[in-house]
């Protein structure tokens, strides 16, 4: 008896094969590559700040007024603020503090938002499907970044909270995204044959129908840390996450708009990172999905 | 279905979904810690004053109560006091409104015709420099986030080139006596031509600062869904048959093309009421979002309430619109419907 | 039959016709030299496996080749005159009012987000030429179309679009157009091969009961043999981009020259009669690289010397057939 077990792989079976030309096909296209080495990059940074930064101790307290707001320059490729720290290492300690916002919320969410989705999918058209779907339909009438900054205006503002409010509205996304998936599969024969061999419905649900929705789940975690990333730099922005002298991308633009246009890289160099760490998920993201879905 | 059952539906799905969004912020706003009593009546209140102002907001009655006696207060148009500026609310988002409404129709209008724009000429050229161009160019644009974009244009085209105004809707000296709270339309009905050319050389800026990231996400929509329908064969039959080519781009290739892109422009919509919070903060713009920040900084519960629910009813509406144009477009939409 | 007369210019005559496709792969010798021609009213069908290059020659005449499509050389001749060298507005006179092309897939052929009518009104009003038509009589000629092609409720058809329709009666749609829209030449591209088994041997019929009532030139494509027998008068037989055999229908099947077309008919599965039909040794060509000369020698049980040298011209045989193969050189 077949079973399309996910642990095992079988390098002649036509998963393992399809997954090679993907693969192959990623391989073929630059930007996608590019998107990689971004990734890669960012990743590097975010997890070794410390021993990447010129100068790590400036990403606390630190004040040295005579170094402060100078130009770019050798020693400080990126300037200083106004406080006189460098803004190169800065920026690549913020770096950590975005990616630990974007892993925190999608580990959370992901696994909710997909669980919840695979049940009111396979649950269609009962009252589980429709409790489900309707409180998600809620977190998604109102524009994510609303929602995220009304939530943590609620809270009293720090990063945690900031999780927790970016947390509660992303999971709905998921939860749509397995949905429809799960709803359109529900009547392939495949399923139809587990259920009468008298598969349960944890092993239709996660062996079954859980597999043919990693692709767009894959590509949407991808582009989703990028997403993360811009909220969360759009809650410190206004002073509803992270507070100074936390290094966060968002409140590093806040503080330097006040230095504009005469110490314009305060805000800038921050401003280029957040777009750089979007850029580079963006570029995967599509990438994974043109790989994927056949080029 | 008939387009009319349609809306129907969507409306009162959408009516539905903001009473539970609504009972939801509700219920969060109020369990939270924090007396709104004591931060309405003033560290310094006498308890007595705190108690009086406790039972005037209803917050001495249980909950279900609460948001029945808030709830239709909403219905007859009152969205409550704001704690903190003790105005009502909704004289507060009528001064604050249009403003920002303005902005993002403005940064729709921007959005829609630069993706149709750039769009079609990325698909007409496919693959050759102006579609390449494009295409570095959507992926550079959608990355930057719009209050990133919003700070880099008023740096390099305020600051630095002088092209356009830092902040703000219209230059001092002037100004233009309220009747819609749209300054385009109000300058007009004024009769007074200078303000409004001042008041569009001001919304340029963050308008297309707001609408550069939709633009570029709906232009690579457009100019996929053209290369991809050009080989079609409904396409060919139509060439085959002689038919003139203007008449093949801009009827019968258009209108399947932007079907994509179309039904992404609920998202876009969302895009640009969230992003409009921060393009207004860079460009110092007096609208609704100024006033929802300065509501959520001063944890002025019933004013955030309010800011939320005025925002989903907003986005609620423009999604219906766009679904109502989606089903036009498209009529497998409306007519396919769940097993018809 | 045509008359003699008519015997001297052909309606169409496609002449060494070579057409590649530039990939990101390199460039596709798809069609090597294509010959063939179909007179005034003659029926004539190609039959060959897919991927042979019937489509890319049908789109060749009708000049809808593919952005990335290049015509490396050859003519096109209709009437006397190449189209290939026409002008757009020229040709676009020709092709509005005398040619038409059924396609494979229905639903693919009509455009899924306008009504059937308006769709079939545009294209009807072109074909007509300049001048003003009235909307009510265009639809009044549509409709009756529909009814020759027996579609039920033709005004309801007529407000539909394509999706509320079944495939066949898409396909009846396109049979109808291409009716009202060809006055000299009808393409037809393998019509019934995306449609329903049940239904196929239908619409075959309904295309020969019209075409018969027609003074019309059809070229068929198909790659089922039998569909093609009972319909036209004359057959080619493609192979890899080049005509490889030609005859009259019946004489063709009775007495297959080239050995493709051997192999071909021998290897399709009949109902009576037994045995297990073998395939044909070897691949498909590989258009990136063909083989040089005649395209069938790797697979050819009869291959001589100079078969991968050269490629061999369209001989004649008796009865007025024709082959590209070197074992008939010397009649």
């Amino acid at each position: 008896m077949a079973r399309l077990s996910l642990l095992t792989i079988d390098k002649e079976s036509p998963r393992w094969r399809s997954l090679r030309r993907s693969w192959y096909r990623f391989r073929r296209n630059p930007l996608s590559l590019m998107g990689l080495a971004i990734v890669v990059i960012t990743i590097v940074i975010a997890v070794a700040p410390e021993y990447l930064a010129p100068y790590p101790d400036h990403a606390g307290y630190y004040i040295n007024f005579k170094e402060a707001k100078q130009p770019p320059s050798m020693k400080h490729p990126f300037g200083t603020d106004e406080y006189g720290r460098d803004i190169l290492s800065r920026v690549m300690f913020g770096f950590r503090f975005s990616m630990t916002l974007a892993v925190v919320v999608l580990s959370l969410t992901a696994p909710t938002g997909i669980l919840l989705g695979l049940i009111a999918g396979y649950h269609e058209k009962t009252w589980i499907d429709a409790v489900i779907m309707r409180v998600a339909d809620m977190f998604i009438a109102v524009p994510p970044l609303v929602l995220a900054l009304s939530i943590c205006s609620i809270l009293p503002p720090n990063i945690m909270n900031a999780m927790i409010a970016v947390s509660l509205m992303w999971w709905p996304w998921y939860t749509r995204l397995v949905y429809n998936t799960t709803v359109s599969l529900k009547n392939e024969y495949f399923v139809q044959a587990a259920e009468i061999m008298g598969a349960s419905k944890f092993h239709i649900m996660f062996r079954e129908i859980l597999p043919n929705a990693l692709g767009p789940i894959l590509t949407k975690l991808t582009l989703d840390v990028g997403w993360v990333i811009l909220i969360g730099a759009s809650l410190s922005f206004v002073g509803l996450g992270a507070q100074p002298p936390t290094p966060d991308l968002g409140t590093m633009v806040s503080e330097g708009s006040k230095y504009m246009p005469e110490y314009w890289w305060i805000s800038i160099f921050p401003a280029m990172a957040i777009s750089f760490i979007i850029l580079g998920f963006n570029l995967l993201g599509d990438g994974i999905k043109d790989a994927l879905s056949g080029g | 279905m008939k387009l009319s059952t349609y809306i129907l539906k969507r409306t009162a799905y959408s009516i539905f979904t903001l009473l539970g969004l609504s009972i939801i912020v509700f219920t969060l706003a109020r369990i939270l810690p924090g007396d709104p009593a004591r931060m309405a009546a003033g560290s310094r209140a006498p308890e007595w004053v705190v108690e009086q102002i406790r039972h005037q907001l209803n917050l001495d009655k249980p909950l279900y109560l609460q948001y029945f006696y808030w709830l239709s207060d909403l219905l007859r148009g009152d969205l409550g006091y704001s704690i903190v500026s003790r105005r009502s609310v909704t004289g507060d988002a009528i001064e604050y409104l249009p403003a920002s409404l303005e902005l993002v129709i403005v940064a729709a209008i921007f959005n829609i015709l630069g993706a149709f724009l750039l769009g079609s000429l990325a698909g007409k050229y496919a693959n050759r420099l102006v579609d390449n161009v494009i295409r570095v160019f959507s992926y550079v644009a959608i990355s930057i986030p719009a209050f990133v974009w919003a700070i880099i244009l008023q740096l390099v085209f305020g600051w630095w080139l002088h092209a356009f105004p830092i902040q703000g809707r219209i230059s001092e000296g002037l100004s233009v006596s309220r009747i819609t709270g749209f300054y385009l339309i109000d300058s007009i009905l004024n009769g007074n031509l200078r303000a409004f050319l001042d008041a569009a050389w001001h919304l340029i800026l963050p308008a297309f600062a707001l609408s550069i990231g939709g633009m570029a996400q709906d232009a690579r929509i457009i100019r996929s869904g053209m290369v991809d329908n050009v080989e079609k064969d409904y396409i060919l039959l139509m060439r085959s048959k002689g038919l003139p080519d203007r008449l093949i781009s801009f009827k019968y290739l258009l209108k399947p093309s932007i079907i994509p892109a179309v039904t992404v422009m609920g998202m876009d919509v969302a895009a640009l009421l969230g992003n409009a919070f921060l393009v207004e903060i860079v460009y110092n713009w007096p609208g609704f979002s100024k006033y929802g920040i300065w509501a959520m900084l001063n944890k002025d519960l019933n004013a955030i309430v309010a800011i939320v629910l005025v925002i989903g009813l907003i986005f609620a509406i423009a999604n219906i619109v766009v679904d109502v144009i989606v089903s036009y477009l498209d009529p497998r939409i409306r007519l396919l419907e769940k097993g018809e | 039959m045509p008359s003699r007369e008519d015997e001297r210019v052909p309606l169409l005559e496609v002449r060494n016709l070579k057409v590649s496709y530039k990939t990101y792969r390199g460039i596709l010798k798809v069609l090597d030299g294509v010959n063939f021609e179909i007179e005034k009213g003659e029926k004539v069908g190609i039959i060959g496996e897919s991927g042979c290059g019937k489509t890319t020659t049908m789109k060749a005449i009708m000049r809808i080749l593919p952005s990335n499509a290049i015509v490396e050389g050859g003519e096109i001749l209709y009437n006397g005159t190449d189209i290939l060298k026409m002008s757009e507005s020229e040709f676009n006179k020709i092709r509005r009012e005398r040619f038409a092309m059924i396609f494979q897939d229905p639903t693919a052929a009509l455009n899924p987000v306008f009504k059937v009518g308006e769709q079939l009104m545009d294209i009807l009003r072109y074909s007509k030429g300049t001048g003003k038509y009235d909307e009510d009589d265009l639809k009044e000629e549509i409709i009756g179309a529909f009814r020759e092609v027996m579609l039920p409720d033709p005004e309801r058809v007529f407000d539909s679009y394509p999706f509320q329709l079944s495939g066949g009666m898409r396909q009846r749609v396109c049979i109808a157009l291409a009716l009202l829209t060809a006055k000299e030449l009808l393409i037809a591209d393998e019509p019934t091969t995306n449609l329903d088994v049940t239904i196929q041997d239908q619409i075959l019929r309904l295309i020969k009961d019209l075409v018969s009532r027609r003074d019309l030139s059809v070229i068929l494509i198909s790659h089922a043999l039998g569909a093609v027998r009972g319909l036209v008068d004359r057959v080619y037989v493609m192979y890899a981009g080049t005509m490889v055999e030609s005859n009259e229908v019946n004489e063709l099947f009775r007495s297959p020259k080239h050995p493709y077309t051997r192999a071909l008919l021998s290897s399709a599965p009949r109902l009576t009669g037994g045995g297990i039909s073998q395939g044909i040794p070897g691949n498909v060509p590989d258009y990136l690289n063909p083989p040089s000369g005649c395209r069938f020698h790797p697979r050819c049980e009869s291959k001589k010397f100079i078969c991968d040298i050269e490629p061999p011209s369209f001989f004649s045989v008796e009865k007025g057939g024709k082959v590209a193969c070197f074992l008939y050189a010397e009649r």
